[in-house]
């Protein structure tokens, strides 16, 4: 070998295992991305990307994430935590009262609940925001405050024989103390501005205005976030809760054991009804309980429930068909509502309903409608809204709202097959 | 024989060099050799799901099914957010592109406006103070004026936040406010051409006859200087004692904290940062920069008194160069930094937590419902700002820290 060829296969060498150590470093990237984006490895990331055009989001994520496994001033390891706190901000981000993230230890109880098993005071929650505010940020526009969106906090549902169904608590009471500290809400910021505008117009005196301004700065340093108020209600199956209640302008204090409740989905009433909360095993409890003959079912006092229980439900009590769809608010419709199976003759229904009908209550609610021969009794309050449950790695999850139940265009063909 | 060993080291070197690539993130990170990525590449991990997938799964899954109409950007910026805060640090943030832009006002100093502060009255909002080199001091508007329309429109009852919006607006275009001033009749019509105004950061003046009054709102780039020729003005007018009021000053450059305490202790360690991996560091005041006030000195502080002016407060308690007055400090013992992100996004990044001269930490912790427990430094002297009818922030005689912080002051100074 004489030098030239010498130095070029040197050369060539070195080159090689240059080429093999950029090769790992981009194996690396791929295999931390996973199938999530291939092709990460022609292209070049932060360091040079001003415009980012064309970063996909697993791309965002994972080049995010090693900035802080970089340059955060503790260890930091890239594990799933990272995908939940991920997951909670994009579900914040959605600004929807029935869209929730979890942690592992409410989501337990989540699904606990989807099975009938209640920890916490053995109530459901919900939500209410202030109807302009909300459809303000919903569009992607500043609310007028960030105080006027926060939410008020209603019991929607309290499950029969628990502790707060013993220590009176009833369906439709506000929550506004909890162990002593107060759940800050809209109205609080609506009271206060309404008494500006009056003082203003010199109707109310300058006194009132700083005594209520007084009031509210209390609260608000002694206050509970309003997620906070679900997880002490119902998370946790030891001590007890104080909580200050407002049921129709009256206030009230009531002490309040937590336990944990199992319920059944199908309870006989004494009137010879049937209550029915959508849980796992509804369709199969409804199908033992031999409805052919006609019966009374009562949705009202429900929990939302698992949507995922309405099909099983109605293809024990009505005819194969399709029973309206669930829509978007755009108008597309997000899937159909379609049992392949079901008894020949529809069974003459009565179905009961109030304003604490609900989510999957309130869909089967609707389904049953469309049934010949159903009768319902009461108003819901719409929309019937399907919420997902979804699941991530590490055993945390969170709900999403997916639409909301409609007729649909191929009804009645799909009822008369 | 001696061509196979050749290609079997270039092999050797190659494959080790492929390793050492791989392995390149963690040495970088400072964290030891991740094996779960290794047994990815191999295969041998059971199809769990990367971070990175399970992200790009349920990101895939909310734009899709969500019921409602909701934007990508939007979404991907709620993605970034809550993935920076998972470390569960509450100075270590995502800035979206519009909040990064804001933040980046703030550090400067700068903005376009007609260059006045504003403080609430129930006619409309007062002047707190005029910049001096703002186009409102040049129009003829003055401290105390009242403006209770601004082009045409009446702001009796409004915040003064919202007061705000309506004054700024693009530099070069023109404003009219309407002001009431006392000892005049009427109202008065100024009009004020906006531009960019470089926000003080520093006000000063004597109070109670002899006493220094500096506030600092900000340490931002120029704030050393202004601070400067605010104690030589002051030392020039015989102040017999200086109050430095740190209180709702939120921090900002620790340089420029390190560079005002350069006036007062000569190259002394400020700060000790502690890095990543432990890494020690020390920053030292400058020499040959200090003032000889031979007044005594009193800093106000209170609870929303952070980081940079904690340091500072701190700094000179240590070295008994001022006595601390007021409430107890935010207790942000940490340094940050930003690191820009594609699309005009900022990331703010912990890198370094800091000790005091004395050794102190004054890391804050709080309740899982945000509410303070401990950290943060504590004032020699105790005092709570008193919120009685008719208290006013910085005004002598109404409000009960300064009055305090002056009292002391006269008791530290050398008899008659």
């Amino acid at each position: 070998m004489d030098n030239t060829k010498k130095t070029l296969l040197a050369t060539a060498a070195v080159l090689g295992c240059l080429m093999a150590a950029a090769a790992g470093f981009f194996v690396r990237a791929n295999v931390d991305l996973g199938t999530a984006a291939p092709g990460l490895a022609e292209r070049s990331l932060l360091a040079s990307n001003e415009s980012g055009a064309g970063l996909s989001e697993s791309e965002y994520f994972y080049e995010v994430s090693e900035l802080l496994r970089r340059e955060y001033v503790e260890p930091v390891t890239v594990d799933q935590k990272m995908t939940d706190g991920a997951v909670r901000g994009m579900v914040a981000r959605l600004r929807d009262p029935d869209s929730q993230f979890m942690n592992q230890e409410q989501f337990k109880a989540h699904l606990a609940n989807m099975n009938g098993v209640y920890e916490g005071i053995g109530v459901e929650v919900r939500f209410e925001f202030d109807k302009t505010e909300l459809a303000k940020v919903q569009k992607g526009e500043d609310p007028s405050d960030a105080l006027m969106l926060l939410p008020e906090v209603f019991i929607s549902a309290v499950l029969p024989g628990s502790e707060a169904d013993k220590a009176g608590v009833k369906s439709g009471d506000r929550v506004d103390e909890v162990d002593g500290k107060f759940v800050v809400t809209f109205q609080d910021v609506k009271a206060l501005r309404d008494l500006q505008e009056q003082v203003n117009a010199g109707k109310a005196k300058t006194d009132a205005l700083n005594a209520l301004r007084d009031q509210l700065k209390k609260k608000i340093e002694a206050n509970i976030p309003t997620g906070k108020v679900r997880e002490r209600l119902m998370v946790g199956v030891a001590g007890e809760l104080k909580l200050g209640l407002n049921r129709n302008g009256t206030r009230l204090e009531l002490t309040v054991k937590k336990g944990q409740i199992s319920v059944p989905a199908l309870v006989r009433l004494p009137d010879g009804s049937y209550r029915l909360n959508l849980f796992s095993g509804a369709g199969e409890a409804v199908k033992e309980a031999n409805l052919s003959a006609g019966a009374t079912l009562d949705l009202r006092n429900t929990v939302m429930g698992d949507p995922d229980r309405v099909l099983d439900v109605l293809q024990v009590l009505a005819p194969a068909g399709q029973y309206g769809v669930i829509a978007k608010e755009d108008g597309k419709t997000a899937f159909s509502l379609v049992t392949k199976s079901g008894p020949s003759q529809a069974v003459g229904l009565t179905v009961r309903v109030d304003r604490s009908t609900q989510g999957a209550a309130a869909i089967l609610a609707e389904s049953l409608k469309l049934v010949p021969g159903t009768v319902v009794e009461g108003e819901m309050a719409a929309p019937a809204k399907w919420i997902q449950t979804l699941k991530l790695p590490d055993g945390s999850g969170y709900t999403l709202y997916s639409g909301s139940w409609a007729k649909g265009s191929t009804l009645m063909s799909g009822v008369q097959k | 024989m001696k061509v196979f060993g050749n290609i079997f080291g270039f092999l050797l070197a190659a494959s080790l060099m492929f390793f050492g690539g791989f392995f390149a993130r963690d040495a970088m990170a400072g964290v030891p050799p991740n094996s779960g990525a290794f047994q990815r590449l191999v295969g041998s991990s059971k199809a769990e799901q990367t971070p990175t997938e399970a992200f790009q799964h349920n990101y895939n899954l909310i734009l899709s099914t969500f019921g409602r109409k909701v934007a990508p950007d939007d979404l991907r910026h709620g993605a970034m957010t809550g993935l920076v805060s998972s470390l569960g640090d509450p100075h270590t943030n995502f800035l979206e592109p519009k909040i990064a832009e804001a933040f980046s006002t703030e550090t400067r100093g700068d903005f376009v406006g007609v260059g006045a502060r504003l403080q609430e009255d129930p006619l409309g909002a007062r002047i707190f103070t005029v910049f001096p080199d703002g186009p409102a001091k040049g129009a003829g508007l003055k401290a105390n004026d009242v403006v209770t329309e601004v082009d045409g429109k009446s702001m009796s009852g409004l915040d003064t936040d919202k007061v705000v919006t309506f004054i700024r607006g693009e530099a070069g275009t023109p404003v009219v406010l309407t002001v009431v001033r006392e000892g005049h009749t009427g109202t008065l019509k100024i009009k004020i051409i906006r531009r960019k105004v470089e926000i003080p950061t520093v006000e000063s003046r004597l109070v109670a006859g002899d006493i220094g009054y500096v506030q600092v709102t900000n340490f931002a780039g120029p704030t050393t200087v202004q601070f400067q020729a605010a104690l030589q003005e002051l030392s020039n007018q015989n102040m017999k004692g200086l109050v430095i009021d740190m209180r709702e000053n939120p921090g900002g450059l620790l340089s420029t904290a390190a560079d005002m305490l350069s006036l007062f202790v000569s190259n002394k360690p400020v700060v000790t940062m502690k890095g990543r991996g432990g890494k020690l560091t020390t920053a030292n005041t400058k020499s040959g920069l200090v003032m000889n006030l031979n007044v005594p000195v009193a800093i106000l502080v209170n609870e929303n008194s952070a980081s940079a002016a904690e340091i500072f407060s701190g700094v000179m308690r240590d070295y008994k160069k001022a006595t601390l007055v007021g409430s107890h400090t935010y207790g942000k013992a940490s340094v940050q930094d930003l690191f820009t992100l594609p699309e005009g996004a900022t990331a703010k990044i912990t890198i370094a937590k800091y000790l005091l001269p004395s050794g102190d930490d004054i890391s804050r912790t709080q309740d899982e419902d945000g509410q303070y427990l401990s950290g943060g430094i504590r004032p020699a002297v105790p005092v709570e700002f008193d919120l009685k009818p008719g208290a006013q922030f910085a005004v002598v005689g109404k409000d009960s820290q300064l009055d305090k912080a002056i009292s002391v002051l006269r008791s530290q100074m050398p008899a008659k």
